[in-house]
């Protein structure tokens, strides 16, 4: 009898611990968000950051309203690289667990095709005064595809060239000479004045090569075919084009900068790139967007000061009377993608992320350019170096959007092999383009434009 | 004639096997030297170029310590060893005791397993670890290492198994010992040479692979082979410390060689090959 | 439990797990990679079926087949012939000398087999540099000359001398051991009848190790056409092409470029010459002899 009325009240005692517990853990509903960001290198962590930043923020939001939900969000900073972290994201995807947000992923038109990631609309309608409306035009038009929004943008490398220009003083150029010899926008000079400065500065003995560029495909590929006199992409039928004659010209041009020394014969890994260009060992490169300085000045040992008076940019002038210059955009968006179980919370987290707050920060740690004109005005920007961020933003106002097209990555790695190929003299330019030809059309069969 | 002819093949050997010796002699004079110059002559010593061994090496922005990759490669050559030597002690008993009709057509699959590409299965096995869920983890590439190296493991140990004589078995059988405990208590033992053997292989193989961490692992668990690579592909190349990580790198298989020396020997004669 | 299904049990136990760890992970490998060349598998790990489009396409409009083909035509023959001739010219030299000496040279020829490849390939590097710091480089330096660029004018002469001489440290060894086994006393008998030393080669030594010998070049065959890794990490092909194989041709299609399926089917092509080499060689040799050439008596 004694036992069992011991066992009686343990039951009971369980019973209410086990209907109390419910009650006390219950609080503010929690959603956690994960995010997946690329670097590649270790610049734009505040990719990252912000996404953390804006999930406090939307959290201190819903509790004055008194709103019953938490944000829990984990922001994964990557050092893969673009490739590596492909891979690693479609491996998650594919496995169910992709992250939420994710940003490192440029192919818009296959992401949205296959359903990869979600289209954001209605999201920046509802909330264009509020946040979206002075974004700059062409990073909106940087994730359209089909008539729909894809992505928030999120920052953008202008490509331009850096030059040297303590190198140039050497040379006995005044600095009013060289601001007119490479005015910043690349109007009213051609490429040859790059090439003779290279020139006389390898004949000096004050460089060990005049110029470098990317040893990767990059959309300096659009930039090439442009100033070159060509197009590579048709905007009435959507499809990538390529113009012989103009791609003729550029092989022409690579193998005569490395028959006379200009450009190595074999492009130098990255590192070395950058070590040559800050070490002043080479006179200018092709290699880099606005924002490196700040990995030169991390990484490589470029001082602020240097950076001031030392370098110049520009963007790439014309190689051939008519054409005109240009600039790549190179934008990076933050992508939700469709494995999202609360889109709407994850659309507030970006909007937040993008906000001149956040845009400032980012382009503080990075010296990319500010996407968003609200934030030029910032106090945070108006002195060197930072005001740096705001002049160069004025360049994302005539920078080519990027092209968007499924084949495009492929478009860029194809051509850049051959520039490999005439750089290292086993093919001749004339033959480069007719294999170039030959290949384009069997890799992107009808969604290329072949044209003399 | 002779004689000249003679002196002419060992001067041509010589010149042949001069590569070897020098970029031997480079990996062990770089890396005590600051800089090279005139090819192999090193500009002054330093001990510089060891520090990765005490202080954290740059990489990316900031600087990370050698150990974690370190210990990422004992890790994947440690199981790798220790699987293969387990599933092929079990496998190489088998294959050479028990009689039966299928022990022909095991020891041809062997043979198939042996000749059929690793590289042309890369793919293969990159789905096949996807599909499996292992795919980006360091189990999985474990697992393909260790299926890799089966078949040629379990010829070696066949050969050892086969040097015991059937009445050491029968006695232990007729005193009541089941199968199980007569391979691990009896005969075990009496094959640790190829036991030895069959470790060494497998963990060189793993210690020295590069193609299958850099394809089956994501990028941020590194191992010294991928490490060492990725320093060469993207910062700037600094010979000398490239030479001294390597020279570490390389010096676990060179031990385990020289100590493992007299069963190799033999095992080399079994037409062993390692790859 | 009668004898015969314990006997099985017992089989059982022993051979299942190396068994299905085999076939899981290297034979289903096999299979998929026959299935994934049947599809459109990217990067995105979605795929259709295309039946035999991946192929139709190798051998019909992919441009560049053709100079890989070319590429892996001369690199196979050249391996094997570096890979046979050099271990055999080694092993002879180093039993024909003191054995002192003999000792050494094989050390130095064993060497390239235990460093590990990404070391193995700096080494190479650093001795093709195209900078001045490079050893050729700076040796010509020395010479007054001007630095070249060794890996892009001799790409594939380069990647076939560097993977060839792996194969030829292995076959130094096994041959060093298959002369030395042979029987002191008929090579004495040779020379006192007057042999010279090419004599004894040819009519006494070559005979008695014909078995080696054959051995050696049947492994290397399938070795040599499938060997990549060393490529890939020296000249990744070589500029726009001129040193890519066969076998890296279906890495880089799948990995670089994400054409999983495309990959998929160059690396089913390559298993099927593979297939081929060792049926040519299973004729040859027969698989008895085969057998017992593994056990080495």
């Amino acid at each position: 009898m004694r036992r069992a009325s011991k066992v009686l009240a343990l039951a009971i005692a369980l019973a209410l611990l086990t209907a109390l517990v419910p009650t006390v853990a219950t609080g503010p509903r929690v959603v956690k968000l994960r995010a997946f960001c690329i670097g590649p290198g270790p610049m734009p962590v505040t990719r990252a950051t912000n996404l953390e930043d804006a999930a406090r923020l939307l959290n201190s939001i819903f509790e004055e309203l008194g709103i019953d939900l938490r944000v829990e969000l984990e922001a994964e900073f990557s050092e893969l690289k673009w490739k590596p972290f492909e891979e690693k994201f479609f491996a998650a995807y594919r496995a169910g667990r992709a992250p939420d947000i994710v940003i490192g992923l440029r192919n818009i038109p296959v992401l949205a095709d296959e359903g990869v990631i979600i289209p954001l609309d209605d999201h920046v309608k509802k909330f264009w005064n509020m946040n979206y409306f002075d974004f700059f035009l062409s990073l909106w038009k940087s994730v359209e595809w089909k008539g729909h929004i894809w992505g928030i943008p999120q920052d953008a490398t202008p490509g331009c060239i850096w030059y040297r220009k303590d190198v140039l003083r050497k040379l006995g150029y005044s600095d009013d000479e060289i601001a007119r010899m490479l005015p910043p926008d690349g109007r009213g000079i051609t490429l040859d004045t790059i090439v003779r400065l290279a020139r006389e500065a390898k004949e000096a003995g004050l460089v060990e090569y005049g110029i470098v560029h990317r040893p990767s495909p990059g959309d300096t590929i659009f930039i090439y075919m442009k100033i070159f006199g060509g197009e590579v992409y048709d905007e009435e039928t959507g499809k990538l084009v390529l113009v012989k004659s103009a791609a003729l010209r550029m092989f022409k041009w690579f193998k005569q900068m490395v028959d006379e020394g200009l450009i190595p014969g074999e492009p130098p890994p990255w590192g070395t790139i950058h070590s040559m260009f800050v070490e002043g060992r080479v006179f200018a490169t092709f290699a880099s967007h606005v924002g490196t300085p700040s990995e030169w000045m991390a990484k490589y040992g470029l001082t602020e000061e240097q950076f001031r008076n030392d370098l110049g940019f520009l963007a790439f002038p014309p190689a051939v009377p008519g054409a005109e210059p240009v600039t790549t955009l190179g934008p990076l968006p933050y992508l939700i993608t469709s494995q999202c179980k609360h889109p709407e919370i994850a659309e507030l987290v970006l909007m937040l992320a993008t906000s001149p707050e956040a845009v400032v920060k980012h382009s503080k740690r990075t010296l990319r350019p500010v996407t968003r004109r609200s934030a030029m005005h910032h106090p945070e920007l108006q002195e060197w170096p930072y005001s740096y961020t705001v002049e160069t933003a004025r360049l994302l106002e005539v920078a080519a959007p990027p092209i968007i097209h499924p084949a495009w990555g492929k478009y860029k790695s194809i051509v850049f092999e051959h520039i490999k190929g005439v750089e290292a003299g086993v093919i001749s330019p004339e033959d480069a383009v007719e294999e170039l030809a030959k290949i384009l059309k069997a890799e992107l069969g009808d969604q290329i434009i072949i044209r003399d | 004639m002779g004689r000249v002819l003679r002196y002419l093949a060992y001067a041509a050997i010589a010149l042949m096997s001069l590569p070897i010796v020098i970029m031997v002699a480079f990996l062990v004079v770089a890396s005590f030297s600051t800089r090279l110059t005139m090819g192999l002559v090193p500009a002054g010593l330093t001990l510089e170029n060891w520090s990765f061994l005490w202080a954290p090496i740059p990489w990316g922005l900031g600087r990370e310590y050698v150990w974690p990759t370190l210990a990422n490669t004992l890790m994947y050559a440690g199981g790798s060893t220790v699987l293969r030597v387990l599933l092929v002690t079990l496998a190489g008993y088998a294959v050479s005791r028990i009689s039966f009709r299928g022990r022909l057509f095991v020891l041809a699959f062997q043979m198939v397993g042996r000749v059929v590409p690793g590289a042309g299965l890369l793919i293969g096995m990159y789905f096949t670890l996807y599909y499996l869920g292992l795919l980006f983890t360091i189990p999985g590439v474990v697992l393909i290492r260790t299926a890799m190296g089966i078949p040629m493991a379990i010829w070696i140990m066949k050969g050892f198994f086969d040097g015991i004589p059937w009445e050491l078995e029968w006695a232990a059988m007729v005193d009541g010992c089941s199968r199980l405990q007569l391979w691990r208590r009896v005969l075990l033992p009496l094959v640790r040479p190829g036991i030895a053997a069959v470790a060494v292989f497998a963990f060189m193989e793993a210690w020295e692979d590069f193609i299958y961490v850099y394809v089956l692992l994501p990028g941020e668990t590194k191992v010294m082979s991928v490490l060492i690579q990725r320093l060469i592909a993207t910062e700037v190349i600094d010979y000398p410390f490239l030479a001294a990580m390597s020279l570490f790198y390389t010096i676990p298989p060179l031990v385990f060689y020289v100590l493992t020396q007299k069963h190799l020997v033999r095992v080399t004669l079994v037409g062993g090959v390692k790859r | 439990m009668g004898p015969g299904l314990r006997k099985a049990l017992t089989l059982f136990v022993f051979l299942a797990p190396p068994l299905a760890v085999v076939t899981l992970f290297f034979l289903v490998p096999v299979v998929l990679t026959a299935l994934l060349s049947l599809t459109d598998m990217h990067e995105t790990l979605r795929w259709n079926f295309v039946g035999l489009e991946n192929f139709r396409r190798m051998l019909g409009y992919d441009p560049r087949v053709h100079r890989i083909i070319v590429n892996t035509a001369i690199y196979v023959p050249s391996a094997l012939a570096i890979t046979i001739g050099l271990g055999l010219l080694i092993a002879l030299a180093s039993t024909s000398m003191r054995e002192g000496a003999g000792i050494l040279l094989r050390t130095i020829w064993f060497l390239p087999n235990l460093i590990p490849p990404v070391v193995y390939i700096l080494l190479w590097r650093w001795f093709f540099d195209p900078t001045r710091y490079g050893f050729l480089n700076a040796v010509l330096a020395l010479l007054g000359q001007g630095p070249r660029a060794w890996l892009t004018e001799y790409a594939l002469p380069i990647v076939i001398v560097v993977n060839a001489l792996i194969g030829a440290s292995v076959c130094m060894v096994v041959f060093t051991s298959a002369i030395k086994s042979i029987p002191p006393e008929l090579i004495m008998a040779a020379q006192v009848d007057g042999a010279s030393y090419l004599q004894t080669v040819r009519y006494v030594i070559l005979p008695l190790i014909r078995w080696p010998l054959m051995f050696m070049t049947a492994w290397h065959v399938p070795a040599h056409l499938n060997a990549y890794v060393y490529t890939l990490l020296l000249t990744d092909g070589g500029p726009y092409y001129s040193s890519e194989v066969w076998a890296l041709y279906s890495y880089h299609k799948a990995f670089r470029y994400f054409e999983y399926g495309y990959g998929a089917a160059i690396s089913t092509v390559l298993i099927a010459l593979n297939v081929a080499a060792i049926l040519i060689v299973w004729k040859v040799f027969g698989l008895r002899r085969m057998m017992e050439l593994g056990g080495g008596e």
